[in-house]
């Protein structure tokens, strides 16, 4: 699978030490797209998170979708590819509302809660974050570049932006 | 814990027909709204795992005017109302607006407020369950986006998720669009309990 363009869908991981590889998530909404990348290593994964925590109990093959379970698994796998601890770096991007006028409905404030519960757990585990771009009312697509570590955002109809 | 839940074949049409018979009232309803026939589509059911749910509706970068009315009661729910670009202006137009106004976008809700109306209304009247459609809400984005919005919503345990998708056509324009009902994952059971079937 070398030069590949990876789609991380929801509740989806990817972790790649393959520099020409690319890792994708398309339309993130209220959902977080994490990277953790160790730009020397060449080394970059990235998790699709759905929501802030796991309910009690739940199966550890569905990590990537919670964000307090998410980001040590990535962390670990990110690490098992060969990422080196003091070396690596955090983006982020989601956590949107997107049907932002929805202010008060507590349901609807699942974008804000993924984005402070990622921050959070990333706080945690002591991995320093690049950049976010994370909350306002609008979609976002990610994509990493494994070999440079580099990471662009994009609005719908807009150009990418390096993050 | 089982995170796939399974639904018969008994129970899958038995939800389809309470699709049908939503989106059949939810057509009568905008036919009589544009003055032009409106046709629906065999209601698909679909029990998906999340990673491929939202690419089953469309590309993840396609742009949606999307109107979702968060469902209380005995059946906690999203109705999610997707107009591609081309069929929002359509639509609009039939109704002496653009799509991109701020007339347009009231507009937009305010179909979906009647549809969905339609749609709760036949479905309570079939199963006698408490159904409360709430405020729709209008976003114009990226169908992913507005899709990974629901599917948060519908799912907490589960990695799966139910949802039944019909398609509406408006005849003799371009104008077609699909009407989403995503169940939370504990309304299933209800439903089904309300159909005999549980």
């Amino acid at each position: 699978m070398s030069g590949a363009r990876h789609m991380v869908r929801m509740a989806e991981q990817v972790v790649s030490s393959d520099p020409t590889d690319m890792l994708v998530s398309l339309g993130l909404g209220s959902c977080i797209g994490l990277a953790i990348v160790d730009e020397g290593a060449r080394v970059a994964g990235l998790v699709h998170i759905v929501l802030p925590k796991a309910p009690a109990g739940v199966n550890g093959a569905l990590a990537p979708k919670f964000a307090d379970l998410a980001v040590p698994k990535l962390l670990e796998d990110v690490m098992a590819a060969g990422g080196r601890s003091g070396n690596l770096r955090a983006v982020l991007c989601g956590g949107a509302h997107m049907f932002g006028n929805a202010g008060t409905n507590p349901i609807m404030q699942i974008g804000s809660r993924n984005a402070a519960a990622t921050m959070e757990m990333l706080q945690k585990l002591r991995i320093r974050v690049r950049a976010h771009d994370t909350g306002g009312s609008s979609g976002r697509s990610i994509e990493v570049r494994v070999a440079t570590g580099e990471v662009y955002v994009r609005g719908v109809g807009q150009q990418p932006r390096q993050l | 814990m089982s995170a796939v839940p399974r639904y018969n074949a008994l129970e899958l049409s038995a939800v389809q027909e309470i699709a049908n018979i939503g989106a059949g009232s939810a057509a009568t309803a905008l036919s009589l709204l544009v003055g032009r026939p409106v046709d629906i589509g065999v209601p698909a059911v679909e029990l998906v795992s999340l990673a491929v749910a939202s690419e089953r509706i469309g590309p993840a970068e396609a742009r949606v005017a999307a109107v979702l009315t968060p469902v209380k009661g005995d059946v906690p729910a999203s109705l999610l109302l997707a107009f591609p670009d081309d069929a929002a202006a359509v639509l609009c137009g039939l109704l002496g607006t653009t799509a991109d106004s701020d007339m347009g976008r009231s507009c937009l809700q305010e179909i979906g407020n009647i549809l969905t109306g339609s749609y709760t209304t036949a479905i309570a009247g079939m199963t006698g369950l408490a159904i409360e459609p709430e405020p729709p809400l209008l976003a114009v984005d990226m169908l992913g986006s507005v899709m990974d919005a629901v599917l948060s919503l519908a799912v907490e345990a589960a990695d799966s998720v139910l949802f039944l998708q019909t398609a509406i056509r408006i005849e003799g324009v371009e104008c077609s669009f699909g009407f989403l009902f995503v169940p939370s994952e504990n309304a299933i059971p209800a439903l089904l309990a309300a159909l005999g079937l549980a």
